[in-house]
């Protein structure tokens, strides 16, 4: 009776906003995989961190599936760990654990995922970060994957978290971003509660990251043969052991070089410019993009990016810790950035949450792109607490107003407002019906996958791109429409949100709009190509230096 | 001495406000209580300490004594101490407003919110007197540690009824307002908040934000520079001026600004880093490597006490007594109420021979710390050398007596920051937690 009433609640919602309605049907499509990771008590810190998830469309039918990052116990971990993925394949709306026969089953302690076709032939491979070493699976076009960890020398053995693959080079093969977290010894690290650093409003909490020695993070140049180079420091990639989490690559400036965000937990972000020469320069405090407006380094762990004014520029959105806000990043151009969260409607909302998983996507199609979060607090123990937070938390679901501003209308979904503690979040249209359905990773317990509902009562259109001279996966393209004198820009992107992977394929909402007047694609090797009109309602593949198909 | 000097100013008002209150409930001659205060309005922390224990020891019950002690034990960071102080004032006559108001700031140091702020509601029932905006403004800070606004809000503004003028509450409605995107209102406020002498911390930068969200670029530079001119250290208002110079398209001037800013940061983060290297280093005796790092902490802080006290440990234990001293003299500079800089120097004079001092700084270790069985035991040494057998004995036998206690853990003689921490069985006695929370 009560779900019935709140049923037509969120329907009566929904007329009133016009917002789509997202529902968990994460059981019913047969995404199940129980998260493990650590006790229920989280006495340490590796316990809390959860895990993500990924998008791909490991076997190219058109169809994306989803790869689910699984942690461990210390108990497990000590005798190797537990499987650490999960990959379920998309038979048209039902998923299929397919783990076992794709040759993925590998213990240990994962963390993230990042996806990209490293080799360039045409298929996906994924890179899983882990604590402990972490796994580079070369997707073989058959079905099954191969750990080629070793010969690519990217085992990276430091507590990986976010990753992203960009080509910073523009060389043709993508480049990968570790950001790596803190060294953990379970045999050194102080027990929950030892001293001020491991209690949070009195209760006895796990220590760190704060008092715990942190991990500079890696880059690795794609060498084309197979094989990675760690360039972290030829490359001036500084990173003063910050607590990473989010990575992304994308080209902040605009001016056809990817840069690299990391958003660092307890620690001012980075923002690693590229300078066009294979090499970066750190320009996080001057670009106004490391701390927050009142010069504070917040506790970053996911990051987004979007053009959520239309001003054609990327904008930077980084969840935070409980207690503080999430941060919006307006671009203001030149690679310079205003802290806008307050005056966006962000800001108080945002304080009673702990935010991780996050994307700046277009979910009702208006052309606009909305702001998701996934919540979650890392501390159980607040739950005995009256301190206005729990440790299961609603998500967050901003609806982009058009005016600069956002407004707060999860309310429209009663699924969302389901507490989880939840992680990773990932987002991708995997039916295929013209709006974007979100997944997430909600830590020791089983995902949550929330199809949208009513998105595409707005038109869309998407695009699948395939690199030639650029790399494959076309990562780091710029893709710009100008549909009814509205122009709109995104990005075939890596990494972001938390230790997660969207879906690579780019999508637009048209509002009203059924046709798109003009497409323009800047490669991620320079070069431009412009096309158009095309029809709405569907994903469009465009091959490089080929017509849309 | 600057936070010394805060807890100081922070003591002759605790003193002028509640001693009335208090005192009407001691039957204490209170001469001895008034030299203590009169110690503390010279500013002279230690001595008041030493006086109000002396009274402690002479009449255990002491609730004024207790009341004092337990105040500057909170200023001095160390919660237990503070809390044990307050609960035997609190023994025969418990429902004081002053008590509760110490409680509750003993309990939301620790991080207690919830019970803190029961503790300050507490204190308005006992009644406050002419320090009731005080508490006032403690729960609207806890409110918004709560994250409850409109509730803080109202605290604040009951601030405002009882001293119109306060500007820490005419500060704290301009950030509220400011986080409200409200940013015309959060400028009347904090315009009111600068004009009070001093203006309290955090007020430029705070205009300066508030400037910027109404758009008023030039204004928010011009405040940030008076803030910044004012207190160079004050890193808030530098950011921000680097932030609305490169807003405004002065490049030149942002970028040097921004440098400014990360050169202030790197110094603090790079002697963060040197010191906690170096400790790392001594606890692993690696001395002479130790020794190295914290001069250069010092050559970046020359005023970082707890590196003073820690280099002053090193030198000693490598056998330099009379380097030691140099530094533990400077570290009781900066900081006079560290048992441990005390106890270094009495450990460096009695090894010169200097028996008498190596008594006076010894017994004012013991004066801060009375449960430290090291200090016992080097005040046995020091009378052993004074032929003092009796006296040698008890303090001997006292130091094995601590020692012998249940959860007794030996110190760190190189992280004297670090060492009265308290732990999480005395957390949770001043929170009132039950013991499984």
């Amino acid at each position: 009776m009560i779900l019935v009433i709140v049923g037509a609640a969120a329907s009566a919602l929904h007329s009133e906003t016009g917002f789509p309605v997202f529902v968990d049907i994460a059981e019913r499509v047969g995404i199940t995989l129980m998260n493990i990771c650590g006790g229920p008590q989280k006495d340490y810190i590796v316990e809390a961190n959860g895990n993500g998830a990924a998008f791909l469309d490991y076997d190219n039918d058109g169809n994306v599936d989803v790869l689910i990052v699984n942690g461990s116990t210390l108990e497990h971990y000590k005798k190797g760990g537990d499987p650490m993925v999960a990959l379920y394949r998309n038979d048209n709306g039902h998923f299929v654990d397919v783990t076992d026969s794709a040759h993925l089953r590998k213990n240990g302690w994962g963390m993230g995922a990042c996806v990209a076709d490293f080799n360039n032939d045409g298929f996906p491979d994924v890179y899983i970060t882990a604590y402990g070493p972490n796994v580079l699976f070369r997707n073989n076009g058959d079905g099954t994957f191969t750990d080629v960890t070793a010969s690519a020398g990217v085992g990276d053995a430091r507590w990986g978290t976010g990753c992203a693959f960009g080509d910073y080079d523009r060389d043709g093969n993508v480049d990968l971003y570790v950001a790596n977290y803190v060294s953990f010894d379970e045999k050194t690290v102080k027990p929950r509660g030892s001293n001020d650093l491991c209690r949070y409003m009195g209760a006895d909490v796990f220590c760190g990251p704060v008092g715990l020695p942190g991990q500079p993070d890696v880059l690795y140049h794609n060498n084309g043969d197979g094989t990675f180079s760690d360039v972290t420091a030829k490359a001036g990639i500084r990173d003063p052991n910050y607590y990473g989490f989010g990575v992304v690559f994308s080209d902040l400036d605009n001016d056809g070089w990817p840069d690299i965000y990391v958003a660092n937990d307890s620690q001012p972000n980075l923002l690693f410019r590229n300078n066009r020469n294979g090499t970066f320069t750190e320009v996080g405090l001057s670009s106004g993009t490391a701390l927050n407006e009142a010069g504070r380094a917040q506790s970053g762990m996911g990051v987004a990016i979007g053009d959520y004014d239309g001003n054609g520029l990327p904008d930077i959105f980084v969840t935070n810790f409980a207690r503080d806000t999430n941060t919006l990043y307006k671009n203001l151009d030149n690679m310079f950035f205003v802290d806008s969260t307050v005056s966006a409607g962000l800001g108080e909302i945002s304080l009673s949450y702990l935010g991780w998983g996050t994307s700046l996507a277009d979910l009702d199609n208006d052309g606009l792109p909305d702001i998701f979060v996934a919540n979650g607090q890392v501390y159980p123990q607040v739950d005995s607490l009256n301190v206005g937070q729990k440790y299961f938390q609603r998500k967050e679901l901003y609806r982009n107003r058009g005016n600069g501003k956002f407004e707060e209308i999860a309310r429209t979904s009663p699924d969302l407002l389901i507490g989880k503690s939840s992680r990773g979040a990932a987002l991708a249209d995997f039916d295929n019906d013209g709006d974007v359905d979100i997944l997430v990773v909600n830590i020791n317990d089983r995902p949550s996958f929330y199809r949208n509902d009513g998105g595409n009562r707005n038109h869309w259109i998407g695009f699948r791109l395939e690199g030639t001279r650029s790399n494959r996966s076309a990562i780091g393209a710029r893709v710009e429409i100008e549909a009814g004198g509205r122009r709109q820009i995104s990005y075939v992107l890596s990494g972001g949100s938390y230790l997660s992977q969207n879906d690579l394929r780019v999508h637009f909402g048209l509002g009203d709009m059924t046709r798109v007047d003009r497409v323009r694609i800047r490669w991620p090797n320079g070069i431009a190509e412009e096309f158009g009109p095309v029809e709405a309602g569907r994903v469009i593949t465009i091959k490089e230096g080929a017509a849309a198909q | 001495m600057g936070r010394f000097r805060h807890l100081v100013i922070g003591f002759c008002i605790l003193a002028t406000i509640l001693a009335p209150a208090v005192h009407a409930q001691t039957r204490q001659p209170n001469a001895t209580l008034a030299a203590g205060l009169a110690e503390l309005n010279r500013g002279n922390v230690f001595e008041a300490i030493r006086t109000f224990k002396e009274i402690v020891r002479v009449e255990p019950s002491s609730p004024a004594a207790s009341f004092y002690l337990s105040g500057l034990y909170t200023g001095m960071g160390r919660y237990g101490t503070a809390y044990s102080y307050l609960k035997t004032a609190m023994k025969d006559n418990p429902a004081q407003g002053a008590y509760d108001h110490q409680l509750g700031l003993i309990r939301r140091n620790v991080g207690c919110r919830p019970e803190a702020l029961s503790a300050f509601q507490q204190a308005l029932k006992a009644g406050m007197g002419k320090d009731e905006a005080s508490v006032w403004r403690q729960i609207g800070d806890l409110q918004v540690d709560l994250l409850d606004w409109d509730k803080a809000l109202d605290a604040y503004q009951n601030v405002l009824r009882l001293q119109p003028n306060d500007a820490s509450a005419h500060l704290a409605i301009g950030r509220f307002y400011l986080d409200r995107n409200d940013p015309q209102r959060a400028v009347s406020e904090l315009r009111t908040a600068l004009e009070s002498a001093p203006p309290p911390d955090g007020v430029y930068s705070s205009l300066g934000r508030a400037y910027r969200a109404l758009g008023d670029l030039e204004s928010a530079v011009s405040i940030l520079q008076k803030g910044v001119e004012r207190n160079p250290a004050d890193q808030d208002s530098l950011y921000m001026l680097g932030q609305v110079l490169l807003a405004l398209g002065r490049g030149k001037d942002g970028k040097r600004t921004m440098d400014e800013y990360q050169s202030l940061r790197d110094r603090l983060s790079r002697t963060n880093s040197l010191f906690e290297s170096a400790i790392e280093r001594a606890q692993s005796g690696e001395l002479d490597r130790s020794e190295g790092l914290l001069k250069e902490a010092l050559r970046i802080a020359p005023r970082y006490a707890p590196a003073l006290q820690a280099l002053g440990a090193v030198q000693l234990n490598r056998g330099n007594t009379q380097g030691a001293l140099e530094m533990l003299k400077q570290a009781q500079a900066s900081n006079p109420l560290d048992s441990e800089t005390y106890f270094d120097m009495g450990t460096a004079y009695l090894r010169s021979g200097r028996l008498s001092e190596a008594m006076d700084m010894t017994l004012r270790a013991r004066t801060l710390d009375e449960e430290d069985p090291r200090y016992q035991t080097l005040l046995g040494e020091i009378y052993s050398k004074m032929n003092k057998t009796a006296e040698s004995r008890a303090a001997f036998d006292l130091g094995r007596e601590l020692q012998s206690r249940p959860g007794y853990r030996p110190a760190d003689p190189y992280a004297s920051e670090m060492r009265h921490r308290d732990d999480s069985a005395t957390v949770k006695t001043i929170c009132g937690y039950d013991a499984d929370k």
